[in-house]
This record gives C-alpha cells, structure tokens and sequence, in this order.
C-alpha cells in the first residue's frame, strides 16, 4: 500500500513540475499582454521594395509558444493592413499567394523549425532582393515576437531547402537581419 | 589555457599565415575569369509577364562578356554553363574553384513582387549575416585545434574574398553608372549562397527586373547587353590596375 501512495505522489510532483515549466517556458516568451490582447510586430516590405518595415497589431494568442508562432506566422500571410502616411499605400506582403505554414517545432538551443507548404517556394517571384525580403520577413518577426528564439530554420513540405528562390542559403538556421530594417524616419525614399 | 596562448599565436601570424595559405590580402594577378549564367534548364529563373526568361538573358549577357574578356583583355573565361541546361549550384561551385578562379561574376535578372520596382541591383557577399557556419569552439583536444586552425584559416581567406568581392562591386557600380546613367543601381550586401562558397572574390549582378516592362524593354535590346557587358568589362580591367600592378589593355 505505502509503495502505491509512493508512486503516487511522485506521479504527482512529476506531472505537476511538468506543467510549471511549461508555463514558464510560454511565460517568458511570449509577446507582452494588454487587455488580453497581445502585441506583435510584423515585417512587411517598404513600398520600393528596399527595406522590411515593421507594423504593429494586437491580436489574441493561445498558451503554448507554438502556436502562438502559428498565430503570428498567420498575421504575417494575412498582410499589412496599414496605409502608409507618405503614400495611403498599405506596405508589401513578401510571403507568396497561397503560402502557408504546415508547423513549428522549437529545438532545446533556441532554432526554431518552421514549415511552409510549398507554394512558398514555387510561387515565389524569384530575384535575390525579393528572396531576401521574404526569408528575413519571416526570421525577423518571428526573432522579435518571441526573444527565447534565436535561429529559424525555414522547411517546405518538411524538407530542408538550399535556397528558396536559387539564391539565398537557407541550408543553415538563419538569425536575426537588422540592416535591412528601417523604421519610417531612417527609410529611404 | 594551452588553447588561448595557441589562438593568441595565430593572430599574431595572421599575415604569414595568410601568405602560406595563399590567400595574400592584396588581389594577385588576373588570369581566369569565372563567368555564371545564373538559372538555366528547368530552372527558368524569373519570369516576365512577355515570356521573357531570366536564365535566357542571363547566358546572353555571360556569352558576350566572355567573347570581350578573351578578345579585349586576353584572360581566360569560365562559364559555368554555355547552354540551357540545369547546373545545380554545388556544380558551379566546384567549376569555379576547379578551374582556379581569380574572379567571380554571376549573372541574373532581379524580381519584385510590384511591376513598378526597376534598376539594377549589385550585390557582395555579406560577412556577417546568415547562419552559424563554423559553430562554437569549446573542446581541447588536438583534433579540435587542427580544425580550430583550418576554420581560422579559412575565416580569414573568406575575410580577403569579401573586402575584394566588395571593392569589384563598387566598381561595377561605377562603371554601370557611366555606361548606362540613365538606370537606377542598387548596391546592397546579401548572404548569396554562392557568393559565399566559392574560393575568390566575387559579385552578383541582376541586370533589370524581369518583372518590370520597361526593363524587359531594355534587356532585349542588344545594345544595352553589350553595354552591360561593357561595364563588367571594365569593372575587371579598373580592378587589375589597383596596387601598382600592371594594367590590362
């Protein structure tokens, strides 16, 4: 009987320490709150298609970080939905029509894996400038919205990819790019 | 602390390190030319709205380049492909490296995701950007200093490749802008996967954007391919002249 209460209890601390760190995993890297609503910064392309450019929404999330990574990937395809003052223009969406992200599975050393379905790569423009913009829109927001992250590895259909577009390597996870950011005042016209 | 005193060593004999690795911080002479039409085969490359192909124009430009490198400046010129067929970008790398390559030169078109984007955009390879290659060195063993060496060695060569891939861009930009004054040009750093890997100096040039009608115009015109190939041409020759070596013809 003492055996079994035994067991018990350490079933109980287990599955209890279980999910305390799974809730300070998502605790510390998520986006921060307001209102129930989180804060995310997307990057789209600026209208010369130079620069990525960050844009700002509040949208719910779930729990687990990697779904909150769907969620944000998801606003990201969705598009830039704010009219720029210089041009009402709203800025550019770098992910190709039709382009969506199959999962995301993050590593113990901070590389995320994110994969996207293949219309990714066959429906994308081409051009080493257009490839760049894409891949680091992507790498870039995920970076910013969740810090614990520090590498993305980008998949199609679950495989590694030499370059998306002939160009670009994506053979190796890929970390932040902050030149080619710039927030409106330092843009280029 | 044997590890420190060793790679405080290695930076101490960098340049004689550099010497013996052939990788000399100054560009050596010119004799080979790597020439790469970007594309080609079932990789198509960009695309215009006319059906016009970026791994069409690319060869054009490349076959013309290398007609002037050989009768204008007597170089050798290699071209990764001579045809329409697929050359995966490990092959062209091996080509370039094979064939003992003191520059090398990759041609395409540029795309943007509007049909307004025009210009033409330069790129050099950008050191610091992309993945970890080489990884972290945090073992002691003399297995690991071996290839601790071989990776510094190999850094530092990079280094040479990409102050003087960098140089070769400017001078493309210079040259581009007196042939053709007219174009917008973009000079920008990017982590090319081929730019990278090949053991020289090297550039990347989209000569217009496919997805622009009014660089569609330009890059079927014969005389504006010639003069992009012009301004390659002399980009090469401006770089054989820098530290007092003798000039090409």
């Amino acid at each position: 009987m003492r055996r079994y209460i035994f067991i018990l209890i350490l079933l109980i601390i287990g599955i209890g320490g279980y999910f305390y760190l799974i809730e300070r995993h998502v605790e510390k890297s998520a986006p921060p709150e307001t209102r129930g609503k989180s804060n995310i910064v997307l990057y789209f392309s600026s209208n010369d298609e130079e620069y990525l450019v960050p844009e700002f929404r509040q949208i719910n999330l779930s729990r687990h970080i990697e779904g909150q990574i769907l969620e944000v990937m998801e606003e990201l395809i969705k598009g830039s939905t704010v009219q720029q003052p210089d041009n009402g223009k709203e800025l550019v969406n770098v992910i190709p029509e039709g382009a969506r992200v199959n999962g995301a599975r993050l590593g113990e050393d901070g590389t995320l894996f994110l994969d996207f379905s293949k219309e990714l790569k066959e429906r994308h423009p081409g051009g080493s400038w257009a490839e760049m913009m894409t891949i680091y829109s992507i790498v870039d927001t995920i970076i910013k919205n969740f810090p614990d992250i520090e590498k993305v590895k980008i998949l199609i259909e679950g495989k590694e990819i030499e370059t998306l577009a002939g160009h670009i390597d994506t053979r190796l996870p890929l970390t932040e790019n902050k030149d080619i950011v710039r927030i409106d005042n330092e843009r280029k016209r | 602390m044997q590890k420190l005193f060793f790679l405080f060593l290695l930076i101490l004999l960098q340049p004689l390190l550099s010497y013996a690795a052939g990788t000399d911080l100054k560009p050596s002479e010119l004799k080979t030319i790597i020439i790469d039409p970007g594309h080609g085969g079932s990789d198509k490359g960009g695309e215009g709205s006319d059906g016009i192909l970026e791994k069409d124009v690319a060869l054009q430009i490349s076959q013309s380049l290398k007609n002037k490198i050989i009768g204008r400046i007597k170089l050798n010129a290699v071209m990764t492909r001579d045809k329409d067929y697929d050359v995966p970008l490990e092959k062209r790398v091996t080509i370039a490296n094979t064939s003992n390559g003191d520059l090398f030169i990759s041609i395409h078109t540029g795309s943007a995701y509007s049909d307004e984007i025009s210009g033409i955009w330069i790129y050099y390879m950008d050191y610091e950007a992309g993945g970890d290659e080489f990884g972290e060195i945090d073992t002691d063993d003399i297995e690991d200093e071996k290839k601790d060496v071989d990776m510094i060695l190999k850094d530092m060569a990079r280094s040479s490749y990409v102050n003087e891939g960098t140089r070769l861009s400017e001078l493309f930009q210079k040259n581009l802008t007196d042939i053709i004054p007219d174009q917008k040009l973009i000079l920008k750093p990017a982590p090319i996967s081929i730019l990278k890997d090949v053991n020289m100096p090297s550039v990347l040039i989209e000569v217009g954007n496919i997805t622009n009608s009014e660089d569609v115009k330009r890059m079927m015109d014969k005389e504006y391919i010639n003069k992009i190939a012009d301004a390659i041409l002399n980009s090469i020759k401006d770089y054989s002249r820098v530290n007092g070596r003798e000039s090409l013809k």
